[in-house]
């Protein structure tokens, strides 16, 4: 029991040591990214680290770009009935408010909400995800000990032994930033030429939103964009902030897909995209 | 057994923690993006044949004449249109729509009631997210068509902008021309501000100026010209019944200044400039008191008010300090401060309906420019346009957009007429007025 409890422990702390790298080296990567306009201290780094070149990319995993799902588009049926509304339909205008009397002659014309999103037609049937080279560990109901101790190993596979082994290079931590740095501006340049900015608002007003992207490797998006704090962005009260966030929403879904270095698909596989165009002004 | 668990789950938090900061995103920060008009596709609204299908192809009509005109959208032809609109309560097919570069799609329908009515439903989509931005309903009589049209490109406009529209708006201008025996005329008019619906509302027998809206918009006070005197009038668009204000003065056959009354926002006061003991000064109007109130006092000449939105402090013109320079100060009077400092003249000082800033006309070197500058004083003004001549700029509603007199030099003299301008300068339209028109004044959006 003893000597079992000290192999555990010893494998514990193995573990930690691999995931404080896990944990080291990503947020030297950020905290560095904003350093990235002084080009001298990253390329001095590239000769004292001990860091292979990087082999190219194997081909994916994936045998192939999934093939577009045949896009439904279901006729629509013409015997349907009105769909069902949304919000309880309106009761029938009290809209007569102002009698059509002479001196009167034109009634207002009211405003009145119709029924949000019909739901006539069946949605088209989302594309599946496309496989990722490296699954995410799937959530699990309860503890299981055994998949915890094969996720143990496999963690002990992608350290710093396989890149041993396999001669596939992890970037330093300079070159990592650079390469970030390089990353982040094209992404960046090609989402900001589907961004409609918000220069002409108010001067006065915060308008920058976030949105979180996954793509895939071929550039394209893997699920739809989300807002960050959408509530609170497309339901504010101030209508410039909610354009921002549609804004941005739709620039980033009407762009891709997005030219991107296949080699580096780890590091843009999830976005976080700020679109602030009031701060370039 | 429970103590290994524990220190087992501990280190696979751990590991599940390494893993996930691994996998932080990338940041992207974008900071610039492009000013091009939003593609937009407005098909004509379905209907019956008859009046709700003729009805349906005009609203379409005119909201696409209404987006276009703000150079903000690029209304797509409808020639380029693959799919066919039956029934606008069906999720369009947002690929259709894509393939032809709309981002945003306006479908519509119009139905009569059994009143006779018009109902008149639509439903914005956004193609991109394909997700429907508004849906709502108007209801009016059959002739007031335009104006549901006019509120539909309202809604569409401040869904996609964040601002408010300003469509369902009219225009009060001065329509210039000559007599039979070649005497100058000049009639106030009333129109839609897309130029439709144009109606006089004064006759040839007197000359009419310098008209202004009051905040509900069913007022205005224009200055009327006869036999050398100058008098501000109330006239109501409602019942065409109009009432003699003040005496205003002599001075515009004089000097040409502009003795426009303005309302302040609460609908019950105007600010305006009267001659007293030789010199311009700005008086507050009580309407029901029909009194005046004093609220500058100096030898040199203060003229033009325009009050903030909020009512409490007033933007003038003023020569006190040499030229013609712009001045604000508490709507109750009080020291005024200086705001514009460039060379030059500067005339016709008007208050943005969005508070920030003060459009304004400048003389300087025999030419005219239309500008703007913060009302606080700070920053540097912001030429918008330069030309021949310059003159009474309005905002629209929303402070997006301001109209002017234009004069062009010809062979027949100086020819004015309207034109439109968006606050960044850009999107120089001619409204559409036969012959020659000036002064304009932008309503409130109708209620």
């Amino acid at each position: 029991m003893r000597s079992l409890f000290a192999a555990l422990l010893s494998a514990g702390l193995h573990i930690a040591l691999v995931a404080s790298a896990f944990i080291y080296f990503p947020r030297t990567m950020s905290s560095l990214e904003q350093t990235r306009i002084v080009p001298v201290e990253l390329v001095s780094l590239g000769p004292t680290t001990n860091v292979r070149a990087a082999r190219p990319e194997p081909e994916p995993v994936e045998p192939e770009p999934e093939p577009e799902p045949e896009q439904e588009t279901p006729e629509p049926e013409p015997a349907e009935p009105e769909p069902e509304p949304a919000q309880p339909e309106p009761e029938p205008e009290p809209i007569a408010p102002e009698p059509e009397t002479e001196s009167e002659p034109e009634p207002e014309p009211e405003p009145e909400p119709i029924p949000d999103e019909p739901d006539a037609e069946p949605e088209p049937v989302e594309p599946e995800p496309e496989p990722e080279p490296e699954p995410e560990p799937q959530r699990q109901q309860g503890l299981d000990l055994d998949r915890l101790s094969s996720l143990v190993d496999r963690s002990r596979e992608t350290s710093a032994s396989r890149n041993a082994e396999t001669g596939e290079a992890r970037s330093a931590a300079g070159s990592g930033t650079a390469m970030t740095a390089t990353l982040s501006d094209m992404m960046s340049s090609q989402i900001a030429r589907c961004v409609r900015s918000s220069a002409d608002a108010p001067s006065d007003m915060e308008l920058g939103v976030q949105v979180s992207v996954r793509l895939n490797r071929d550039g394209t998006l893997s699920d739809a964009p989300r807002l960050t704090n959408e509530a609170r962005v497309l339901g504010s009260p101030n209508p410039y902030l909610r354009v921002a966030g549609q804004r941005a929403l739709r620039a980033v879904i009407d762009c891709a897909p997005y030219r991107m270095p296949a080699e580096n698909y780890q590091q843009w596989r999830l976005l976080e995209v700020n679109v602030d165009t009031q701060a370039g002004r | 057994m429970t103590a290994v668990r524990l220190v087992l789950a501990f280190m696979v938090s751990v590991i599940f923690a390494g893993a996930a900061a691994a996998q932080a995103p990338l940041r992207v920060d974008v900071t610039s993006g492009h000013l091009d008009p939003l593609p937009i596709a407005v098909v004509d609204f379905v209907g019956e044949p008859g009046l709700a299908g003729e009805a349906g192809a005009d609203i379409a009509r005119v909201v696409t004449s209404d987006l276009e005109s703000t150079g903000l959208f690029a209304p797509v032809s409808q020639d380029a249109f693959i799919e066919e609109i039956g029934n606008i309560d069906l999720r369009p097919r947002f690929s259709d729509w894509r393939v032809i570069n709309a981002n945003a799609l306006l479908v519509g329908r119009v139905t009569v009631a059994e009143d006779g009515r018009l109902l008149v439903a639509f439903r914005l989509w956004d193609t991109v997210t394909e997700t429907q931005l508004l849906g709502l309903q108007f209801v009016s009589v059959p002739e007031n068509w335009r104006r549901v049209a006019h509120k539909v490109a309202d809604a569409v406009y401040e869904e996609l902008t964040g601002e408010e529209g300003y469509f369902d708006t009219r225009i009060v201008y001065v329509a210039e021309g000559t007599d039979g025996d070649g005497q100058s005329v000049r009639r106030l008019a009333i129109m839609d501000q897309d130029g439709a619906n144009p109606s006089f509302l004064t006759d040839r027998s007197y000359m009419a100026l310098l008209p202004n809206f009051s905040p509900s918009a069913q007022q205005i006070t224009y200055v009327s010209f006869r036999d050398g005197q100058a008098t501000s009038y109330l006239y109501d668009l409602e019942t065409g019944r109009q009432e003699a204000l003040f005496d205003a003065g002599p001075s515009l056959a004089e000097g040409g200044q502009s003795l426009s009354a303005r309302f302040h926002p609460n609908g019950r006061q105007l600010a305006v400039s009267a001659m007293r003991r030789g010199g311009h000064d700005i008086f507050g109007f009580d309407l029901r008191m029909r009194t005046l109130r004093q609220l500058t006092s100096h030898p040199a000449d203060d003229v033009e008010p325009s009050y903030s939105p909020e009512g409490d402090r007033i933007v003038f013109s003023s020569s006190r300090g040499g030229s013609s320079q712009l001045y604000v100060m508490d709507a109750n009077g009080g020291e005024p401060t200086r705001i514009s400092f460039g060379g030059g003249r500067y005339t016709a000082p008007v208050w943005s309906p969005r508070g920030d800033l003060v459009a304004f006309v400048k003389q300087q070197g025999g030419m005219f420019a239309l500008g703007v500058l913060d009302a606080d004083g700070s920053g540097e003004e912001r030429i918008l346009y330069e030309g021949y001549y310059v003159d009474t700029p309005t905002w629209s509603p929303n402070g997006r957009v301001i109209l002017f007199t234009r004069g062009e030099r010809s062979r027949e003299g100086t020819q004015y007429s309207i034109w439109s301008i968006d606050l960044a300068g850009i999107n120089l339209r001619r409204m559409p007025i036969q012959g020659q028109s000036s002064d304009p004044a932008w309503s409130p959006l109708i209620d």
